[in-house]
């Protein structure tokens, strides 16, 4: 007994023993932009360098060879860089990400991200509500309130068609065991995973300049009359994902409000096997927006060829990444380590970090200088934006300090960011827009 | 041994008859020791001593026979003793049983005399892993896991079973008798698992034994292995027991009384009574979600030995004992104010036993027991609700259409309308099972030559019921969604059980073969039902011959083998499954301004038929052991071999079934304002009319469409599919070290378990569309069932090396126990019984066959599984279904689609791939120090290492933690007083 206990004694020490370790030097580490396979040579561009653990973020722009140096602690990093540039009335965008940057003490440290260029889209999603809110009861939360925002970003009149359609990727939550995933890097590249199935509209949609349409992704019910920190999507214009024969929980999809005509109901086909709901993460969906080409969602969704199956649980259809409009990767808010990027660049080169079931929703920046340059909009913004959660750990706040809803309600045209990268373009607001 | 050695000299009845008196006595202190129990082995004759010790046992046959005398709180002694003339004034000496002797064992101790593999677990082993759930004794068998001490979780018995993830309720297999009284939970309509030891008293317990071999015949009801518990019964001193572990408190207190003599000088009897309080909780960092176990035990036992019963001792004992407790979770102030759930474990439990010593030529002893155990399950769940839309709640258990009604227009609705808002309901279960049973046994022991021969002759009663009422709300306004089922209206469950047994001893020169053969046969009664009158019959054997006693190199050796045949009864959850529904909502309405949404539902009933051509499951079990003394080590060996043959199950099919649907576009062309709409539903055609409130419209009829589906029937059914386990099971006992009063022990096991479901069965995605829109259309049939797998296979080799020190002198014995799992494989598998069931397909996208791959086993492939076959809505006739799922991918889109989602694909490379964990490790310790006669402590810690080390899968490449298959670090410790 005696030894057994000099053993346990001697592993405690031992363990103990080995808790400290020196302090490391910070070491040197480049970051080269390459874009398609060819030094991306410009000057200036902003590289992020942030620790997988959420723990330390740095910025460096690149030298003229497209070169980008820090000094950092040895560490696994994500880098990523965002460039945009316009010509004539296009505006294009280069983004890319590497998520495996393994800085040693001993090593070179030197690595690449490889750019792909995207462009700006007329349709962006405006803001994403999937967080839920306090229930008045103190009883927990409620999240059956989920909508989204797609935005007309321009000033040409913008249509719909019935082949667009609504997405989310797997798996559901950011911090989830994702599978894709092998080395450390994202197994596709050309297209992306929606799972569960899609949802398309029924008939087309036109969205004037500079206005919005809302999608109830659970509930088009007025949610106040229960929970008063929710939001009223009864409203005639809503549009709702509805479809009761194939996911019949009426929490998730309750029959629509009277108020809303049947044509506004989204359709979809399930190609999962189980599932009486389409759940989209409360907490962290990677959710996009994307129209089929040659042919309609019904008959994408229908073939079995585009399928695969994750898991017991869960087949994804692949959407080619060029078929995508738009995206936000919502990434889970204390789970820094294990948070893992869905969309491809191309789509979202980066993330926003969103707490859940406080009543939050992620609402896009306000692209400061284009939205100041409408002439129309003299007089109309108003500023000192107080929306945003900065205050808030991991939270954020739209640093064009426009007020967006107040000034829309003013009379003014607002013209979001868009540089599909949502590091940029998104922040987490207090509260919904839609809530009154 | 010295059993087998009295049995080798003849005893005969025929040279006449004497009679054996005497006296038991304290060695230490010459007292008399009280009802002590005297047994004459050979010859089936016993007495109780008196309170001044006294005993005496008439009717004696000439010839050697072997005296047992045993007393509570004695160790028990044996002595041949040899009949040729009366014997009076014999007296016995019994050491009191305690750790100052040399003899103690803190392990399970084989029995030795047994021709079947049992194993008895004493008190002094209990106290010393400090048992607070009688399951715990599980870790002391042969290759035995412990677990820490749990008793908000249910703990069951499952011999020789990898657990209750395997196939064949292995736990509901394994039967648990607490003084002769069967805990059966054949009146349970939750499921097909053995009964929940959580109930009883772990202080009141004298010892286990565990029969893992092929038992006697006179055990019936059982699949895999009988526990069975005694409690204490005896004069014994006050003992108060305190125990203490982080998630347990426990204090009990136990007493022996003797009533005294009457006028006569007869004696009263003897009273045992135990109290327990037994409090665990399940979290330390909210330790008010509890388990409570309340329990007082009462028994009664006396000889008459005098007047009438002289010559023919009757000794009475009868025992009633009650637990009041359960799980709760009312006080935990984490959970919602106003939300708990209560779940009672309240028992009652009353036994009787008779047992004549007849000691007559055609009949040694005839033993009469009856008993009743009633269970209060009763559970209640207050649930805090709130929905911003209307929610329909469905009680209705009759066949038809029926639309959403509020429940003040109509409280016995068939569809309540549950309005958008806050509120709290409380769900009650009402479960209470009973069950009864009453024996007779009649005893025949006689001696031809050298020949000894014991007939075993019984007849057994036993009835299962259940008085309680099922689910119910105490508010249905507010109620979730459920039917009533009433247990209560359930019939008994009688069985008459006839047994006959043949043990027969037989000296061969120095040698002795023992042969049991047995057989019992079954009949239950179901009356008013389709099952009516059931037969089974089961016959077992054993042997043993012990080839070498008292040798010199090895001082004993003796092989076993046994054979035989166990019927398992079913539960109430095979015969009667709880009801289930077929609910299609059939009306989706618009959601009003104040969130109603009047649905409408198709209520089915699911067609159970009754199966009148059930069989009971039963086992097949064959055995063999070896067991032999080399004088520095005892050795132990048995091998076993078992089938589960017809394994219960609930089988289902699907019936076509249409209906009319209408949705929010019919609805579209209503004209009467949203808020006057009042809907009604036709019962028989599911037209859906709305009425006007303000009555300034007429009703207006909606348009409907119609769906064509299929519906789900269920029956209990037999499985095709045996389960096959087998294993080996080791004990090595090593000779004292008496230099440093030490004692080796080495157990362990090799466990083997393969099981394949061959059933047929049917799958329908029932919340799938099919390609056009519509239900879906199809059914598909599968070898086992729409898993990647429809099996598994497992070995696995535990050892655990118990090193016990036991110093007499300062009473004080310390075990040191190593478990380690050496070998841990697993494998799914996908048996077709001849037919192939998974293809290999080369990337995560296909849907065909690899051509020219070999078999799934392999390699490492994803794979794909088709049903055997298939019917559509349209076609009811079975087709292949690859032949037309290939034809359909060339041909027909929308039926290749369709015909998609019934093919069953992995998802994983290494699905079927062999896995074994690497070995794994847990080190425990147990001290007991007894301070005088008055007082002892235990002490004991799980996994003192605290190893939370990881361990390898070779099937998925990843290192995982070993938590979860050894014990946390844990401790405990138990304060012991007599006085």
């Amino acid at each position: 007994m005696k030894k057994f206990i000099i053993l346990a004694l001697a592993a405690v020490f031992a363990a103990a023993a080995c808790e400290k370790t020196p302090a490391e030097p910070p070491v040197q580490v480049s970051v080269n932009l390459l874009y398609d396979g060819q030094p991306f040579e410009t000057e200036g561009v902003t590289v992020n360098l942030s620790d997988l653990n959420g723990s330390a973020s740095y910025q460096a722009t690149t030298d003229a060879s497209g070169c980008a140096v820090f000094q950092v602690l040895p560490g696994i990093y994500s880098a990523s860089a965002t460039y945009s540039v316009s010509e004539g009335s296009d505006l294009f965008i280069y983004n890319g990400i590497n998520s495996n940057v393994s800085v040693s003490a001993a090593g070179d440290n030197i690595f690449e991200i490889n750019l792909v260029q995207s462009e700006s889209n007329q349709i962006l999603i405006k803001e994403l509500y999937i967080g839920g809110c306090p229930k008045d009861d103190g009883s927990g939360y409620y999240q059956f309130d989920k909508y989204v925002i797609l935005y007309n970003n321009s000033a040409e009149e913008a249509t719909l068609t019935t082949n667009f359609s609504i997405g989310m990727c797997s798996p559901a939550n950011s911090n989830a065991t994702n599978k894709y995933y092998e080395g450390g890097v994202l197994t596709y590249t050309d297209w992306i995973p929606a799972y569960c199935s899609i949802w398309w509209f029924q008939e087309p949609v036109t969205i004037a300049p500079y206005s919005q349409i809302v999608v109830a992704l659970n509930g088009a019910i007025d949610h106040t009359q229960t929970y008063s920190q929710s939001v009223d999507l009864s409203d005639p214009e809503y549009y709702v994902t509805y479809a009761p024969e194939i996911y019949t929980n009426v929490n998730y999809h309750p029959a629509p409000s009277a108020n809303i005509p049947s044509s506004h109901y989204l359709q979809t086909y399930k190609y999962n096997a189980f599932g009486n709901a389409w759940v989209l993460s409360n907490n962290s969906p990677a959710f996009f927006v994307f129209s089929t080409e040659g042919r309609t969602p019904s008959d994408f969704s229908q073939d079995p060829g585009v399928l695969q199956e994750v898991n017991a649980a869960a087949t994804d259809a692949m959407v080619p990444v060029d078929w995508v409009i738009d995206g936000i990767e919502v990434f889970r808010a204390t789970y820094d380590a294990d948070n893992q990027k869905r969309l491809l660049p191309a789509v979202d080169a980066g993330n926003v970090t969103f707490k859940a079931q406080l009543g939050y929703s992620l609402y896009r920046n306000v692209d400061k200088e284009a939205t100041e340059a409408l002439p129309e909009n003299e007089g109309l913004l108003v500023y000192n934006y107080s929306g945003g959660t900065e205050s808030e750990a991991e939270g954020s706040t739209d640093p064009s300090g426009i007020d967006a809803e107040a000034s829309i309600a003013n009379g003014a045209r607002i013209i979001y960011k868009d540089t599909n990268n949502s590091s940029n373009d998104f922040h987490q607001r207090r509260t919904a827009s839609l809530r009154k | 041994m010295t059993y087998f050695a009295a049995l080798l000299f003849p005893l005969s009845a025929l040279a006449g008859t004497y009679t054996f008196s005497g006296r038991v006595i304290d060695r230490k202190n010459g007292k008399p020791v009280s009802f002590a129990t005297v047994v004459l082995k050979v010859s089936g004759q016993w007495a109780v001593a008196g309170e001044d010790g006294t005993f005496s046992i008439g009717n004696i046959a000439e010839g050697k026979n072997l005296l047992s005398v045993s007393c509570l709180g004695y160790v028990e002694t044996t002595e041949e003793i040899s009949f040729s003339k009366d014997i009076s004034g014999h007296t016995i000496c019994l050491d009191e049983d305690n750790l100052a002797l040399e003899s103690v064992v803190v392990t399970a101790r084989a029995n030795e005399n047994s021709a079947t593999t049992s194993r008895t677990i004493d008190r002094t082993a209990l106290d010393h892993i400090q048992a607070m759930n009688v399951a715990d004794i599980s870790a002391l068998l042969p290759g035995g896991v412990t677990t820490n001490p749990s008793l908000v979780s249910e703990q069951r018995f499952s011999i020789r079973s990898g657990g209750a993830s395997e196939a064949g309720n292995p736990s509901f297999g394994t039967a648990v008798e607490v003084d002769g009284v069967r805990l059966s939970n054949n009146g349970s309509f939750s499921g097909t698992e053995g009964v929940a030891t959580n109930n009883i008293a772990s202080t009141d317990i004298e010892s286990v034994e565990v029969i893992s071999g092929v038992p006697s015949v006179e055990y019936g009801d059982i699949n895999s292995g009988i526990v069975k518990i005694n409690t204490r019964k005896g004069v014994t001193p006050y003992m108060v027991t305190m125990s203490s572990n982080p998630k347990t408190k426990q204090v009990s207190a136990s007493k022996g009384f003797s009533l005294g003599t009457d006028g006569r000088g007869r004696t009263k009897g003897v009273v045992n009574a135990n109290i327990e309080y037994t409090r665990a909780i399940s979290d330390l960092m909210s330790p008010y979600t509890s388990y409570d176990r309340k329990q007082l035990s009462l028994t009664w036992s006396n000889t008459f030995s005098s007047g009438i019963f002289t010559d023919a001792p009757l000794r009475i004992s009868a025992s009633v004992a009650g637990n009041l407790g359960g799980y709760d979770s009312k006080a935990d102030p984490d959970a919602f104010i106003g939300t708990y759930t209560k779940r009672s474990d309240n028992m009652l439990r009353g036994n009787f036993t008779l047992d004549w010593l007849l000691s007559r030529k055609w009949i040694t002893n005839l033993e009469l027991k009856g008993s009743v155990v009633y269970n209060d399950r009763q559970s209640e769940s207050r649930t805090n609700y709130s929905s911003a839309a209307a929610t329909v709640a469905l009680h209705g258990r009759e066949e038809g259409y029926f639309v959403a009604q509020k429940y003040e227009t109509d409280p016995d609705a068939a569809a309540i309308l549950i309005p958008a808002g806050y509120r709290y309901n409380t769900m009650c279960v009402d479960d209470r099972p009973l069950n009864y049973s009453l024996s007779l046994k009649a005893g025949w022991i006689r001696s031809f030559g050298k020949v000894n021969n014991r007939v075993k002759l019984g007849a057994e009663w036993t009835g299962d019921k259940n008085f309680g009422h099922g689910q119910y709300s105490e508010d249905m306004s507010t109620a979730p969604g459920f039917r009533e089922w009433d247990y209560s209206l359930i019939p008994f469950m009688n069985n008459l059980a006839a047994y006959l047994e043949e043990n027969v001893h037989i000296p061969l020169g120095r040698t002795l073969l023992s042969l049991t053969a047995g057989i019992r046969g079954e009949n239950t009664f179901i009356r008013g039902s389709v099952y009516g009158n059931t037969s089974s019959v089961s016959p077992r054997f054993n042997a043993k011959y012990t080839i070498i006693r008292e040798g010199n190199a090895v001082r004993n050796l003796s092989v076993r083998a046994g054979w035989g045949t166990a019927v398992k009864l079913p539960s109430f959850s095979i015969l009667y499954p709880t009801p289930s529904y077929e609910d299609i909502r059939v009306f989706n309405p618009t959601t009003s301004a104040d969130g109603s949404a009047y649905y409408a539902y198709y209520v089915r009933p699911r067609t159970i038929e009754y199966n009148g051509n059930l069989r009971w499951q039963k086992s097949r079990q064959a055995e063999i052991g070896i067991d032999a003394d080399f004088g520095i080590v005892k050795v132990s060996l048995s091998g076993y071999y078992s089938r589960i043959l017809d394994s219960y199950f609930i089988g289902s099919d699907y019936e076509r079934f249409s209906y009319n649907y209408t949705d929010q576009t019919n609805l579209e062309l209503c004209t009467i304002p949203v808020e006057d709409r009042i809907f009604s539903i036709d019962r028989e055609t599911g037209i859906v009319t709305v009425n006007d409130a303000s009555g300034k419209m007429k009703p207006q009829v909606l348009g409907h469409s119609i769906r064509n589906s299929f519906v789900r029937t269920s029956y209990a059914d037999n499985s095709i599919s045996p389960i096959t386990r087998y294993g080996l099971e080791w004990v090595l006992d090593f000779k004292k070290i008496r230099a440093i009063n030490t004692t080796v022990r080495i157990d362990g096991s090799f466990y083997g378990y393969r099981s394949a479901d061959m059933n047929i069965i049917p799958s329908y995605p029932s919340i799938s569309l099919s390609a056009d829109g519509s239900p879906f259309k199809y059914v598909g049939y599968y070898i086992g069932g729409d898993s990647v797998s429809n099996g598994r296979e497992t070995m696995t080799v535990n050892t655990n090396l118990t090193v016990t020190t036991h110093i007499p002198r300062i009473r004080l014995i310390l075990s040191l126990r190593l478990e380690a799992t050496l070998h841990d494989y697993s494998r799914y598998l996908s048996d077709g019984d001849g037919i192939v069931r998974s293809y290999v397909r080369e990337g995560q996208q296909d849907y065909f066959p690899l051509e020219g791959a070999g078999d799934i086993y392999s390699g490492r492939y994803y794979t794909v599984m088709y049903p055997k076959y298939y019917v559509s809505f349209d076609n009811p006739e079975p087709r292949d279904f690859l032949e037309d799922f290939k034809w359909a991918a060339e041909n027909d889109r929308q039926l290749y689609t369709d015909l998609s989602r019934l093919v069953v694909r992995s998802n994983y490379l290494y699905f079927f791939s062999k896995d074994y964990i690497s070995p794994y490790f847990s080190a425990n310790f147990s001290v007991t120090k007894e301070i005088g006669d008055m007082a002892s402590v235990s002490v004991y810690a799980n996994n003192f290492f605290n190893n939370y080390g990881q361990v390898y899968s070779t099937r998925t490449g990843q290192y995982s933690s070993v938590t979860g298959r050894i014990p946390s670090f844990f401790y405990g410790l138990t304060l012991r007083l007599k006085f």
